[in-house]
């Protein structure tokens, strides 16, 4: 019956009837019948006109459906006026109802009729306002007897609605872990199992993995593709159903032996993604209450897996970008604290002419560990240093960073020598250093006012004199060991003589390592060539550019995987009054 | 249906036929009507219901108004159809009343 809408005044009673004894008679009830219905609906529409509407000063309309469902004829008055429940309602007691006429309470009879004249009261509040349901249970209802028919249509509803169910489940889940527990007891209960158990594909070994839970910890089974069961089913991409475990030559009864658990029947599904590449394997054991699992049950699990492989795929899709976001932020943070340490601003000492200094980092997309520094330890004399730590990464970084900052403090906390304040850095560098990392240095003091410097070595590369007239020559160092070894081991000072107009030019083995696409290594002879062919008295920008640029065009698009540092400095001698031109 | 009345009073029996139905909507009317026949002072009202079809609880209460206002009043419920005895004997009122399918004589009960 088309619902009925009506405003909420007692003019509306007549036609609440109507539609109330419409209702009824339709439904097959008795005359007594129907007009209990009409006199329950016109006793609860009063109620809610008097009460609900005209006392709370408040208009609406009311409206009246009915349905028939399982066998119940249910009206439904709907009302927007104040909240009025006459499930809650006192009626009258048999005492009170038995008291003279003119003692009488004059509330309660309507509530007492609209009670009696159904089955069943029901009142409920919600956003809208008022439902009061009025329900009768048919007498003639007999629910259709369950033919063949209508239980596979009933069995197939079913069915789907556990699909929805497990779709719902596994969409609310995207951390992998948690996700393969929820799939082993969503498939369990669906296929009406004993037990269920999944092995994912783990494509670089081609094998599947399955992880079983013992205890407090989880042993893993590899299984190959084509061995036993899953592997038959992972092999095939095929369902394999097995009624008798025990008869089938796959089947590997070791999981029973260790377990104390008895398969008797096998259902078993490949997993795979939208692409059709597998995913995984799920295997449901033992169907509960009968003996084997049926092709109807295969088709089930098939259309389980789709969805397991949705969701799966998804999982990963997930974890992988989360992985991939927080390297991305980890590099991002070392990158950061490397270069928010090393001195980038150029002209460094416009005040000191005499002074040219360039330095340059070019960071690896996996970050190394280089550094290099200079400072003045007074007017006439700058400390430098440059370096690579052996690692990668944030651990690479933060050695970095504190090798930086010890070797500042070492070096201005006193005037030793350049041999002393290595020493010094080398035996805090040991003391602090947990993960066995190491860093090859080269420091030295360029005294301004002849060029002279000092220098100690630490396993680190040659550095090159490039002379004012042109060309270049490697020095022999005097050699050392890398820092972060051995303690207390004692550095060599050595000596290079720069005459007015030369550089010295400091680099690590990002350039020598760096890489063309042929895994052809740049090596100290292409650095020889560029400087020898580099334009004399060329500013130290200008050099490290003619180097940086001959690295580059010989890495072509090959992947940087190491830092690539320079640091040049030029002697000015008295004769230059200012940096030379770039 | 609405409710159409027809009232009368001889001595001290009051009349009152009720044709419709008695809703919270002409509930009112009765007992305006039910007043006014109660202003002689009747010790019988016979309330001929032979053509209500419908009474819900808000005529119930018009015969208590009519019992406060009149304790000693005797109420006959002439000829009501099946569903409106049914209604009279759930809410106790069948006790409290008379109901009978003949005219009532003169004499009252206790």
């Amino acid at each position: 019956m088309k619902p009925l809408t009506i405003p909420g005044n007692l003019d509306a009673l007549e036609s609440i009837r109507a539609y109330a004894a419409e209702a009824g008679t339709s439904a097959d009830l008795s005359e007594s019948a129907v007009y209990r219905l009409c006199l329950a609906v016109d006793e609860i529409a009063t109620n809610v006109v008097l009460h609900g509407y005209e006392e709370a000063g408040l208009t609406g309309d009311l409206t009246l459906s009915s349905t028939i469902d399982c066998g119940r004829l249910i009206l439904e008055l709907h009302d927007a006026g104040k909240s009025y429940d006459p499930t809650k309602h006192h009626i009258p007691t048999a005492e009170t109802l038995s008291l003279p006429l003119e003692e009488r309470d004059i509330g309660g009879l309507g509530i007492l009729l609209a009670r009696d004249g159904v089955d069943d009261l029901q009142y409920e509040s919600t956003d809208h306002g008022n439902v009061h349901r009025f329900i009768i249970n048919l007498p003639n209802y007999k629910p259709a007897e369950p033919d063949a028919q209508s239980a596979s249509l009933s069995d197939e509803r079913r069915k789907l609605s556990i699909l929805l169910s497990i779709s719902r489940t596994l969409g609310k889940e995207i951390q992998l872990d948690r996700l393969l527990v929820l799939i082993v007891a969503e498939v369990t209960s669906a296929m009406e199992a004993e037990r269920s158990s999944l092995l994912l594909y783990d494509a670089q070994s081609g094998e599947l993995v399955s992880k079983v839970a013992e205890g407090m910890s989880t042993r893993e089974i590899r299984v190959q593709l084509g061995s036993g069961i899953a592997g038959a089913t992972a092999k095939d991409r095929m369902t394999i159903n097995i009624p008798e475990a025990y008869k089938d030559s796959r089947f590997n009864p070791s999981y029973d032996h260790a377990s104390g658990f008895r398969t008797r029947s096998i259902l078993s599904a490949p997993i795979l993604s939208q692409n059709g590449s597998l995913l995984g394997v799920v295997q449901v054991l033992n169907k509960i209450n009968q003996d084997a699992f049926t092709a109807d049950d295969e088709r089930f699990l098939e259309a389980i897996c789709i969805h397991l492989g949705i969701a799966l795929e998804r999982a990963e899709m997930v974890a992988a970008y989360l992985q991939s976001q927080m390297f991305k932020q980890s590099l991002q943070l070392a990158r950061e604290i490397q270069m928010g340490l090393i001195p980038k601003e150029f002209p460094a000492f416009p005040q000191i002419p005499q002074l040219d200094i360039f330095g340059a980092i070019e960071p690896a997309q996996d970050v190394g560990g280089d550094l290099y520094d200079f400072f003045l330890l007074d007017n006439n004399r700058i400390c430098f240093i440059i370096g690579d730590v052996s690692d990668k990464g944030i651990p690479a970084s933060l050695f970095m960073a504190m090798a930086r900052t010890a070797f500042r403090m070492a070096a201005l906390a006193s005037n030793e020598s350049i041999a002393s304040i290595m020493g010094r850095l080398n035996d805090f560098l040991c003391e602090s250093n947990h993960s066995q990392m190491f860093v090859t240095v080269f420091a030295g003091i360029l005294d301004l006012r002849d060029g002279s410097i000092e220098y100690a070595d630490g396993g680190h590369e040659p550095p090159y004199v490039v002379k004012a007239q042109g060309g270049a020559v490697m020095i022999e160092k005097v050699g050392g060991l890398a820092l972060g070894f051995i303690p207390d081991y004692e550095f060599r000072a050595g000596k290079i003589q720069l005459e007015p107009g030369d550089s010295l030019l400091l680099y690590t083995d990002g350039i020598t390592e760096a890489m063309d696409v042929d895994h052809h290594l740049f090596g100290a002879d292409r650095i020889q060539e560029i400087l020898d062919r580099a334009a004399p008295g060329v500013s130290c920008q200008a050099l490290s550019k003619v180097l940086l640029g001959g690295v580059a065009a010989f890495v072509g698009g090959a992947h940087q995987s190491d830092d690539i540092t320079l640091l040049v400095m030029k002697y000015g001698g008295d004769a230059v009054g200012s940096p030379l031109p770039v | 249906m609405p409710l159409t009345m027809d009232s009368s009073s001889q001595g001290k029996t009051a009349r009152l036929k009720l044709t419709g139905e008695v809703d919270g909507t002409t509930a009112s009317n009765m007992r305006a009507e039910v007043d006014r026949l109660l202003t002689s002072a009747p010790t019988i009202l016979v309330l001929d219901v032979e053509q209500l079809t419908f009474m819900s609880s808000a005529g119930l209460r018009v015969l208590i108004f009519a019992k406060q206002k009149q304790p000693t009043l005797n109420i006959y419920v002439l000829k009501p159809q099946p569903p409106i005895v049914d209604t009279l004997r759930k809410t106790g009122f069948y006790d409290g009343v008379y109901v009978t399918d003949t005219e009532p004589d003169t004499g009252a009960k206790a």
